[in-house]
């Protein structure tokens, strides 16, 4: 587990491709352009880790490709000595009992092969299953920062495109890999016993092998990596195009939008071209230098025959395994390069594993048990950007179950003290004291539990919407759940649909209106029960008289809870017990309704406005 | 595979080129055997050293010849490989930018995508492997068998049992893989659903801190992914074992009747070995070719699923042929919008119809009015707006925009005369001002500044250490909303649309600015027809024309005036805003 510090003091971004910086966040786009040295065998390894678990299936593939090889080097054993038996019979005695033994030879290496796709089969897919519940484990322990800056379609494929990459190959690669071990082995036992001479001249090429293998998987490695990054640069268009496809048709931007996508599709089929004539060109050469190899046998074989050394059944035999030895050898040769492609991907994922986590719970971090909702500011400061504040010495105070509103104009960093308050982010200067100790004192989970949150962007899961009301409360009964609609005012109007509570809801339904998406987040919040209340323009979209009922219910719900309310209608906020007006990142005004009318400053010229309408 | 055959179909030239290597290769491969046993039979046997050499040149020489054309099959096969994959890939995606949203909303966002990467890659991967093993490996295995044939056709009898029944298994294994396969494909996208949600839902995950929650679910479709694809892979592992016994058989077969044919004399040892060549020769076919049929019984399963995409017969896909010319600025007689007994349900999934959310809306707006839409959540505003860059066609009554009916009217001419901003409005990967420039793609930069100040947003924006080429996260997750509120208004104006659309956009910014964006627009010249959602009854009461919504229904059209006499609903909003 990484325990990297990265909050406190960020680390310099790393750098980009041509890519400018976004303003506040920090965001690095398409995640990880950068060219960071890459080990080979450390990724081999690391990758083989995961395998640990599995290792008697290791040992079972190995044996399997122990008993194939045995059948895979007997084979053109026996064959030759049956063709020594059909040129001088009398010299081969066993000749019956060899076509005895062929067959039964050959249905264990049909038994033995199958057992061993089965085997890999269910090794490497559960391995990429790991792989890709590691993956997603991981993202949950990620700040939210990194969900901001990472293009989604980007992370998706890195999750599905890539780890289906490495299963397809490392299963592959395995059973070759341990089946070339033992049947280059095996020959070359076998080569030596039959003659020793023979033996090094069909060993004259394999320097050859590794030299052109090499230089050919330098090539593809670096293709198969812009592949795999083209790959995912395309997901991430065609994910973000398809979700803002409202604003794409309105404007009818399909053409550029198209335009756009061919780019990286273009970028795509480059390196992809790439890549696959380079890996191409293996097999092409590999067959070159096997038939050299052959010629090689062939002329040292005769001359050896003709001085009486040899038999030609020898040389029959020699020609069998010297193909027996390339094959395995070009097959290697093949595999290698594949693993680039499997490593490239590996990279990809390894890189999001490698991402540094939410800074973690201190040791000694207490849990939260029972939340009063004490909060204190004290000259908190914050930027998403070293550098660039959002948020300056901050103060204010927050007594248990008071009702503390947010006001002033937008991008004033109202929304940055949500995140702060909650540890989406951590504070850069100052402290956030709740019940008497620092934030990061807490454990962050038990934190989080404290808070009930309705964000300005209400995110409803597909399911129905009994599975979204209780998304905070899984254990909540029906009973509880319309209780709590009830008190939101949506009850009413989920009766009224064609399935009730049991309707589901997809991203593409237009089931529920913006509004009504907002009134089931409240609901969702209010059955979580939370110690604090945070309602960041929970309801912006939501017509005024239902907004009223709700404030009504809400205020109820509020009693002895610390609420936050973020709103642009004062309406909504004059009520509170405490009113922040936050202008520039700081707190430019503080006080109740009354306090704050009668000083005459921004809030007051701002409520005077919407009192006398706004009519255009 | 139907939907396939087209794309092969243009890279013919290229393909051609491939095959003329690939047999070219192909003739290399079946010469080889020949000369091998030639250099056993004349050389070694004879004891011939110079044929020996000769022959083992010769040999060299053909694999070389063979080793070039396969690179250069290899390069073809590449190119043909990966233009398709690319074709294949923009044509899908423009398909889909031109899908309706009744279309769209047919299918799982996931699917889209995993289709349009994920089973593309597998047909890449076909047709590059089918290029490998196109006519070659049926031309060595052929050409084996008629050698084999020449060689010997007695022992050759062995062959025609033995390839048949390879066949009879290559049938049985499609039968079997190809569901298997296109189970597998679909687990992988609700695997990629479920991520893709999370991702869109990360902050509510934390915020509710469910984290053991999702990673149940990730484990279910993960589970599920692995579980498909282990037994499809162990299924379609159960057949090359089998043939590969099969062929072995047959060389012990042919061992077993060239025994007593060599005794007689009918045959020399020689021929057994080339024999035996060629039978190895034909493996290595089998296996080619069972290797690239295994691809493609994925392949098909993935083929389906492009297809379908490339098949989609959208029946209300944006209609692009101009029927009607749209020209609302010169033609003064018509009004700018008109809804007659206007209809509308959404589109619902295959079997039930959902309910209606527009019923029998009727009402006229003239020209350069401002019209403001004010009633409960789910009363049916949005909807009502949607219906005017066609997004979706009404099931009964009819819209008309400019005098032209929204069914009959050329949807480019139609989109490009309406300003849109959407309540959620998203946002781009990319900078600001071409965030902004969608909306008029070749605006200058002083029409983009101007459109950002009319919006309010100049500000903020040349504040940035970039200013206007300030990169925007996707969905504009690093701005507030007000700020990404701003932008689409700012998109919007760009476009100097004949109709502003602007559906409660201003939600998320404070009242001063509000109060200056709507300054600036109805100052705006020439001065759009503009029809405002808004939630806010300050906002709607100076005007002349209010469209007060409930229930799907018109609760009342007019003046402040005039609903406040006669529209209860309007009253009930209007008194739940007063500040007492």
């Amino acid at each position: 587990m990484q325990n990297q510090q990265n909050t406190t003091s960020p680390p310099p971004p790393p750098p980009r491709i041509g890519m400018a910086q976004p303003m506040m966040h920090g965001g690095n786009r398409f995640a990880r352009v950068k060219e960071r040295p890459r080990n080979f065998a450390k990724t081999v390894a690391r990758l083989l880790g995961y395998f640990r678990e599995q290792w008697f299936v290791l040992v079972i593939i190995f044996i399997l490709s122990l008993a194939s090889s045995v059948a895979a080097l007997a084979g053109p054993f026996l064959i030759g000595r049956v063709i020594d038996g059909l040129v001088a019979p009398a010299d081969v005695p066993e000749l019956a009992l060899i076509f005895l033994i062929l067959p039964i030879m050959y249905a264990w290496d049909g038994i033995s092969h199958f057992m061993q796709t089965w085997v890999v089969a269910g090794a490497s897919q559960k391995l990429v299953k790991t792989l890709r519940g590691l993956l997603f484990k991981h993202l949950q322990s990620l700040p939210i920062k990194f969900f901001d800056s990472h293009m989604h379609g980007e992370l998706m494929s890195r999750l599905s495109n890539d780890t289906d990459n490495i299963a397809g190959i490392l299963g592959m690669a395995l059973v070759s890999l341990s089946s070339v071990a033992i049947t280059l082995t095996g020959v070359l036992v076998m080569m030596l016993w039959l003659s020793p001479t023979m033996t090094f001249f069909t060993l004259v090429s394999v320097p050859l092998f590794f030299l052109v293998s090499k230089a050919i998987a330098s090539q593809t490695r670096k293709y198969f990596r812009s592949q795999q990054v083209a790959l995912g640069m395309l997901n991430a268009k065609i994910e973000e195009d398809i979700s803002g496809m409202a604003v794409i048709k309105a404007y009818g931007c399909e053409n550029s939008a198209v335009e756009e996508f061919a780019r990286i599709n273009e970028d795509l089929r480059y390196a992809g071209t790439r890549a696959q004539i380079w890996s191409g060109f293996i097999m092409p050469a590999m067959n070159v230098i096997n038939n050299l190899s052959l010629a090689v046998v062939a002329f040292a074989g005769s001359v050896l025959v003709i001085n009486g050394n040899l038999t030609v059944g020898i040389i029959a035999t020699f020609i069998a395994y010297s193909r027996q030895f390339s094959r395995p050898l070009n097959e290697m040769a093949g595999v290698y390069n594949q693993l680039q492609s499997a490593l490239a991907s590996a990279e990809r994922v390894f890189d999001i594993l490698d991402e540094p986590v939410e800074k973690e719970d201190p040791p000694g971090a207490v849990a939260l048990d029972s939340p009063r909702g004490d909060i204190i500011f004290k000259g908190v400061g914050f930027g998403y950007k070293p550098g660039v504040p959002v948020i300056e010495d901050c103060n204010f105070h927050a007594p248990t179950g008071s009702v503390i509103a947010l006001v002033g104009p937008t991008g004033a960093g109202k929304t940055t003290i949500v995140n702060l308050v909650t540890r989406f982010y951590d504070v850069d200067a100052g402290s956030i004291v709740l019940d008497g100790r620092p934030l990061e004192e807490y454990t962050r989970s038990t934190l989080r539990r404290a808070f009930g949150i309705v964000l300005q962007d209400t995110y409803l899961f597909t399911g129905t919407i009994m599975d979204n009301l209780r998304y905070g409360h899984p254990s909540a009964t029906e009973e509880e759940v319309k209780a709590a609609a009830k008190l939101v005012g949506v009850d009413h109007f989920i009766r009224q649909l064609a399935d009730g509570y049991n309707t589901v809801l997809t991203e593409n339904s237009r089931t529920l209106s913006q509004g009504q998406r907002q009134l089931l987040a409240i609901t969702r919040c209010v059955l979580a029960n939370p110690a604090i209340l945070i309602l960041d323009e929970a309801t912006s979209s939501v017509d005024t008289r239902t907004e009223v009922k709700i404030q009504q219910a809400m205020g109820m719900l509020m009693r002895g809870r610390t609420s936050f309310v973020i709103a642009h209608r004062l309406r909504t906020v004059a009520g509170a017990d405490q009113i922040l007006v936050v202008d520039s990142g700081r707190i430019a005004e503080q006080g109740n309704h009354d306090s704050l009318m009668a000083a005459g400053g921004i809030y007051a010229r701002m409520f005077e406005m919407q009192l006398r309408g706004l009519g255009v | 595979m139907t939907h396939i055959i087209p794309y092969w179909k243009r890279y013919q030239r290229l393909i051609a080129i491939g095959v003329f290597f690939l047999i070219l290769e192909s003739f290399g491969d079946l010469l080889q055997p020949m000369v091998v046993s030639m250099i056993i039979d004349q050389g070694v046997m004879e004891g011939a050293l110079d044929v020996v050499f000769r022959l083992g040149g010769l040999m060299l020489l053909v694999t070389v010849f063979g080793a070039t054309c396969a690179a250069m099959r290899c390069v073809m096969a590449s190119r043909v490989s990966q233009q398709f994959g690319a074709d294949l890939r923009l044509d899908l995606f423009a398909k889909i930018n031109n899908f309706s949203f009744a279309a769209l909303g047919r299918r799982e966002p996931a699917s889209m995508i995993t289709r349009m990467t994920n089973d593309t890659s597998q047909l890449v991967g076909f047709t590059n492997g089918m290029m490998r093993v196109f006519l070659r490996s049926p031309i060595l295995l052929f050409g084996a068998i008629t050698m084999t044939f020449m060689l010997n056709p007695r022992l050759a009898m062995i062959l025609l049992v033995v390839v048949p029944l390879i066949a009879i298994l290559m049938y049985i294994s499609l039968r079997v893989g190809f569901p298997l396969f296109t189970k597998m494909q679909e687990a992988l996208d609700r695997n990629n659903a479920v991520l893709r949600e999370y991702l869109s839902g990360v902050r509510v995950v934390k915020a509710y801190n469910t984290f053991d929650q999702e990673i149940d679910r990730f484990d279910v479709s993960n589970s599920d992914l692995a579980n498909t694809a282990i037994k499809a892979s162990r299924v379609i592992g159960v057949f090359f074992p089998i043939i590969s016994f099969a062929v072995n058989i047959a060389v012990v077969a042919t061992l077993w009747l060239a025994r007593s044919w060599v005794a007689d004399s009918q045959m020399n040892v020689g021929q057994v070995v080339a024999f035996l060549n060629y039978v190895m020769q034909i493996t290595m076919s089998l296996r080619m070719i069972f290797n690239v049929y295994q691809m493609f019984i994925r392949a098909k399963a993935s083929a389906n699923r492009v297809g379908d995409i490339i098949a989609e017969e959208d029946t209300e896909a944006d209609n692009r042929r101009a029927h009607t010319a749209l020209n609302i600025t010169s033609d003064t007689s018509n009004p700018a919008i008109e809804f007659a007994g206007v209809t509308f349900a959404y589109p619902g999934s295959q079997h039930s119809e959902s309910e209606p959310v527009l019923k029998d809306i009727t009402f006229t707006l003239p020209k350069g009015e401002i019209l403001g839409i004010i009633g409960p959540t789910g009363a049916g505003k949005s909807s009502l707006v949607g219906l005017l860059p066609g997004f979706y066609m009404p099931q009964s009554g009819d819209v008309y925009v400019a005098g032209v009916n929204t069914k009959d009217a050329d949807i480019t001419a139609l989109r490009a005369s309406i300003a849109y901003v959407a309540q959620q409005n998203t946002l781009f990967h990319g900078t600001i001002a071409n965030n902004i420039r969608m909306g008029k793609a070749n605006a200058t930069t002083e029409e983009v500044e101007d459109a950002a100040m009319a919006a309010m947003a100049h500000d903020f924006i040349a504040a940035c250490p970039e200013g206007y080429d300030t990169i925007v996260s996707q969905k504009g997750v690093n701005l507030s909303g007000g700020q990404k509120q701003r932008l689409g208004i700012a998109r919007a104006l760009v476009r100097k649309a004949d109709i502003l659309i602007l559906d409660d956009c201003v939600s998320a910014v404070d009242v001063e600015t509000e109060a200056a964006i709507l300054q600036a627009i109805s100052n705006l010249d020439p001065s759009p027809t503009i029809v405002m959602i808004t939630q806010r009854i300050s906002s709607v009461m100076n005007l002349r024309h209010i469209l007060v919504m409930d229930a799907g229904k018109v609760a009342g059209y007019g003046s402040h005036d005039y609903l406040m006499e006669h529209c209860g609903v309007y009253q009930e909003i209007y008194h739940s805003q007063l500040i007492d």
